[in-house]
């Protein structure tokens, strides 16, 4: 090696380093919103890393509490029992109006098709960068999931929904909080539609495209999916208008807060059937 | 060889540390960067090219664990590895005022850097939080320091 090159060995390393960086950046220019190679491959490898790191700290967690922190244990049976009775109760009832109303082989294939309506994941991880951007989730294609699924929380409410890159065991969810994010919704109370675009910066979202002629928002009102997008089944609660602005233009600036809590988000529901399907 | 086990040792240490901020809270993701941390640390005891490296491999989980450009990250820990390397051989970072003084500059300098490339590149605005994450590099550099000075008691240990 010539003594130029050697004197210099450890700014060359990072000027290449830098270098295959940059070429990185550029090379996913042409691909807009789809993963590159380089992120799927590397997030086929590191999901699965993190996958095991979190089953193992879940398991030390539930040594813990199974066998030595058994404080609280017997009111929460009762609670169990109790849920446990009422949901028996509400599901009897259910059959019951099911089978009332259809005939019995078309119920069975309704309640059939309810089980395979959705997939339960724990959050394994948040967006390195913004977490109010993504968050990953632990169960991926292997268990049915696709690009473009609607993620619910345990109350229903809208999270986001699944997007590339999707490993085997793993799958990134684009929550509604993402500025690349945009569902179609409408007032609860009022049938005002229009697209909820997300605001990393704040955790919430803003409500576009609703006219300023528009009266009938107003703050507190909850907002639903409509459907139309094809890609979230109407009636999911995705937020509630927190401010009702108007600033000269043609459109109303109405401020969203997410239905979903943040710091409640340890389960989730990838809904896969399609849409209409999953209501 | 010694370099690269403890390199992979640093990386699963960094992502199990950031596996488990987690559950603890969503603002402790923002105001403590663990990847920044890791670099800061391996690269002062590694030195400048394997701090280069390790900050790379770091910045391309950071990116694989987010929905922003792929890339971004590494652009800010690698010269902030190769730098923590290089420049700790330059001056006296002995005492633990003078290593949390040398990593704070180092993890402005890393925040700079991915804050204006998250911006001009990414084409995003920065999480703000309330200014939650204008505390990272300072929460960085104390972590990062406090971290150091246990492990140069360690090996000052060892050594006698």
């Amino acid at each position: 090696m010539p003594r130029f090159l050697k004197e210099r060995k450890n700014a060359l390393v990072l000027a290449g380093l830098m270098f295959a960086q940059t070429i990185l950046l550029s090379l996913q220019i042409p691909l807009g919103e789809e993963a590159s190679f380089f992120e799927r491959t590397a997030f086929a490898v590191l999901a699965p890393i993190q996958n095991g790191i979190r089953s193992l700290l879940r398991g030390g967690g539930d040594i813990w509490n199974r066998y030595v922190y058994l404080r609280r244990v017997e009111a929460q049976n009762r609670s169990y029992r109790d849920e446990l009775f009422r949901l028996r109760q509400e599901n009897t009832l259910l059959r019951n109006g099911l089978d009332r109303l259809e005939n019995r082989a078309a119920a069975a294939a309704f309640l059939r098709g309810l089980r395979r309506a959705f997939v339960l994941a724990d959050v394994i991880g948040i967006d390195a960068a913004n977490p109010y951007k993504s968050i990953i989730i632990d169960r991926g294609s292997r268990h049915g999931l696709r690009n473009q699924m609607p993620v619910v929380d345990a109350q229903g409410r809208l999270v986001g929904r699944i997007i590339a890159p999707i490993s085997a065991g793993e799958a990134t969810v684009q929550l509604v909080t993402d500025t690349l994010s945009a569902i179609g919704v409408r007032g609860e109370e009022h049938p005002v539609s229009g697209i909820l675009i997300g605001d990393p910066v704040t955790g919430r979202g803003w409500l576009t495209y609703v006219p300023a002629s528009d009266e009938s928002l107003v703050e507190n009102e909850a907002l639903t999916t409509t459907g139309f997008d094809r890609v979230f089944p109407p009636g999911l609660r995705a937020g509630t208008i927190i401010s009702v602005q108007t600033d000269g233009s043609l459109f109303k600036k109405i401020a969203i807060r997410p239905a979903f809590d943040f710091r409640d988000l340890s389960i989730v529901a990838v809904l896969t059937g399609p849409v209409g399907e999953n209501e | 060889m010694r370099s690269w086990i403890a390199g992979g040792i640093g990386v699963l240490a960094a992502v199990l540390v950031f596996s488990l901020l987690r559950p603890l809270s969503a603002p402790a993701d923002l105001i403590m960067d663990v990847f920044s941390v890791a670099v800061l640390i391996f690269g002062t005891l590694e030195g400048e090219v394997s701090g280069a490296v390790f900050g790379a491999v770091c910045g391309l989980i950071v990116d694989a664990f987010s929905l922003g450009v792929f890339g971004l990250a590494g652009l800010s820990l690698t010269p902030g590895g190769f730098l923590a390397g290089y420049v700790s051989r330059k001056i006296n970072i002995q005492s633990v005022f003078r290593t949390f003084v040398f990593f704070a500059v180092l993890a402005v300098g890393m925040f700079a850097a991915w804050a204006g490339l998250t911006v001009l590149v990414g084409r995003s605005l920065l999480p703000w939080s309330g200014g939650l994450i204008a505390l990272r590099p300072v929460v960085s550099a104390v972590a990062a320091s406090v971290i150091y000075e246990g492990i140069r008691r360690i090996k000052a240990r060892h050594e006698r």
